[in-house]
């Protein structure tokens, strides 16, 4: 009941959130000139003025686009925590984002061979191979030792190790860029959603769409992992089988998000622990509560990092974690119950 | 009926469990007793489908056990294993509810609640329901994993044997809980037709409640069979280093343990 309106809650936010990202800007857009931007496109098809223009290319989208990789984010957040059942756990940490840094890294410094192959969504496919491999190393590195039976906490440090890997790679990458490499490679690593376009939205609902699906079929199991592996197996639930599932489900979420915006810190570690903190605390009303969170808080946080020094834009990943933290650090000291 | 065959356990170059043997009955408790290291709970993960590098069988009415299948074996065993640790916040109510996670895929039908209903009413836990997991005390925390091990050993068709399994399950409890949870353990395995098996460190309760006595020492089965014949074998008090006398009072034996570090 509680938990309920707590998620109508959330759900009101997210659409006033939406509301305000389309509106606020360097261009203050009116209610009628949204209204009338969506009604000719779906409908008369007449040609758009230049601020109806903006709403359904430009703000629209970018607004989408900042909720549904917030929300992702978020999802692949607790869906890791509940795997390692730590509460540490960002969801990159397994080499997902930072394989995807050192994929986008790759591509600026030769974009311009790269591009002749991929003509493309060249960076992005880039940052997603990355994203892929240094996931996949670390699952294979963990799965091929057969001496010890393959745990999660060795997943966890084998992630670790090439987390470290990929980040020292990026560091020599940029270390041999040159200035403007060198800055689009600084930059990408704290994210950015102007490269907003509906083929980007879209895709990024459709990953998000399948990614909450495929985490709400697994809530049960994860719930019961909560208990320990042991214990989580003995109740039937294949732990592997699970491992690997929400893992895929995490490269869906973090690694294509990633892949479209760069890294976003942060968000997916703190959304979970909020969510905890106010008492929601089984893993399917989680998923939902924290896509709604989450996505709410990106959108805010993209308005905030477009008007804050206007026209400029501030890398959003730096306004996740500068303003995410203090509240964060606010949430953790206040008395409560249910906060680990 | 379970049935033990001879079983051996190694772990890297140590021998954990040397041919061991045992029956164990519907309707019986069976408890396992013996000196720390003895391989008590290596004995359970090999009956509970844990570890199964065992060589010898153990056997179910005739089927070895490792070849049910684990989302079947979830329904028809209970295993509650030592020391959970739980790292995340939790209601109580959702740690109990996991012992009817085998029995359904999305939502718990009626009667699934009602055995937790049961379960919960069984270990006086309703006030703590809604509360944080975290933020309880041992005991406490015991008693919600009784209910959700009860919930999942709760026996709806009493044709069919269960098996319940538990490792030191009453290590936490004060004596007055200690005697009343062998109590409702007792009637719920008869009640609900279980092989229980536990592993205890109690002698002197161990004596009072098992229908079956095992004890083990360095990875054999030294003695099994009724608490009575048991504690009177020689083999007994020289297992576990102690000198003890069988009391007879108004009828009812007791085991007395005399400190013999002094003599």
């Amino acid at each position: 009941m509680k938990k309920n309106s707590l998620i109508i809650l959330f759900f009101l936010a997210s659409l006033l959130a939406l509301f305000l990202s389309c509106v606020v800007g360097a261009v203050h857009l009116s209610l009628a000139e949204i209204f009338n931007s969506i009604s000719k496109t779906l409908f008369s098809g007449n040609e758009l003025n230049l601020h109806e223009n903006i709403f359904i290319n430009i703000r629209f989208p970018r607004a989408l686009l900042s909720f549904v990789v917030g929300a992702s984010l978020a999802i692949g957040g607790v869906l890791m925590q509940g795997l390692f059942r730590n509460p540490l756990i960002e969801p990159g940490l397994i080499g997902t984002s930072s394989g995807a840094a050192l994929g986008a890294s790759f591509y600026f410094l030769s974009s311009n061979i790269l591009a002749t192959v991929f003509p493309y969504w060249t960076l992005p496919i880039c940052a997603f191979i990355g994203s892929l491999l240094a996931t996949l190393s670390t699952t294979g590195i963990n799965s091929s030792n057969e001496k010890s039976k393959s745990s999660t906490t060795q997943l966890l440090l084998t992630g670790i190790a090439v987390n470290a890997i990929c980040m020292s790679l990026v560091g020599i990458l940029s270390f041999f860029a040159r200035d403007p490499q060198a800055r689009s490679i600084t930059f990408w690593g704290l994210g950015s959603l102007a490269s907003a376009n509906w083929k980007i939205v879209t895709t990024c609902t459709l990953t998000l769409v399948i990614g909450c699906f495929m985490a709400i079929k697994n809530a049960k199991s994860i719930d019961a992992l909560q208990l320990g592996e042991k214990e989580a197996f003995l109740l039937g639930i294949r732990i592997k089988k699970l491992r690997i599932s929400i893992i895929v489900t995490n490269v869906i979420l973090i690694g294509i998000a990633t892949s479209f915006v760069g890294v976003i810190s942060f968000l997916g570690l703190i959304i979970p622990h909020i969510l905890r903190g106010l008492g929601i605390l089984q893993t399917k009303q989680l998923v939902l509560a924290a896509a709604l969170l989450g996505g709410t808080v990106l959108c805010l946080s993209d308005i905030v990092s477009r008007i804050i020094i206007a026209p400029t834009e501030i890398p959003i990943g730096i306004i996740t974690a500068l303003l995410g933290a203090p509240i964060f650090i606010y949430l953790i000291r206040t008395k409560n119950e249910f906060l680990a | 009926m379970i049935r033990i065959e001879n079983i051996s356990l190694s772990i890297g170059q140590r021998e954990i469990l040397k041919n061991v043997s045992a029956d164990l009955h519907a309707k019986s408790v069976n408890i396992i007793i013996g000196p720390n290291g003895a391989g008590k709970s290596c004995l359970l993960d090999s009956i509970g489908g844990i570890n199964r590098n065992y060589s010898g069988e153990i056997l179910w009415n005739n089927v070895p056990v490792n070849e049910i299948k684990q989302n079947k074996r979830s329904t028809i065993q209970a295993y509650l294993t030592q020391n959970i640790q739980i790292q995340f916040p939790i209601r109580v109510r959702d740690i109990i509810s996991t012992g009817r996670f085998p029995f359904y895929d999305y939502k718990p039908n009626s009667i699934d609640e009602e055995i937790i209903l049961e379960a919960v009413e069984m270990f006086e836990i309703n006030h703590l329901l809604e509360r944080n997991y975290l933020t309880l005390s041992g005991g406490e925390k015991q008693r919600v994993q009784f209910a959700r091990i009860f919930s999942q050993a709760y026996n709806t068709e009493a044709s069919e044997e269960k098996l319940l399994i538990l490792d030191e399950p009453i290590s936490h409890l004060d004596i007055h809980f200690q005697f009343e949870f062998l109590n409702k353990l007792k009637a719920f395995t008869i009640k609900h037709n279980l092989i229980s098996i536990l592993v205890i460190h109690e002698l002197s309760l161990a004596f009072e409640f098992a229908t079956q006595l095992i004890v083990l020492d360095e990875g054999r089965t030294i003695l099994t069979g009724k608490p009575k014949d048991v504690v009177r074998d020689k083999l007994f008090d020289s297992t576990f280093k102690i000198s003890s006398t069988l009391l007879e009072m108004e009828g009812h034996d007791f085991l007395l343990i005399k400190n013999s570090m002094n003599n």
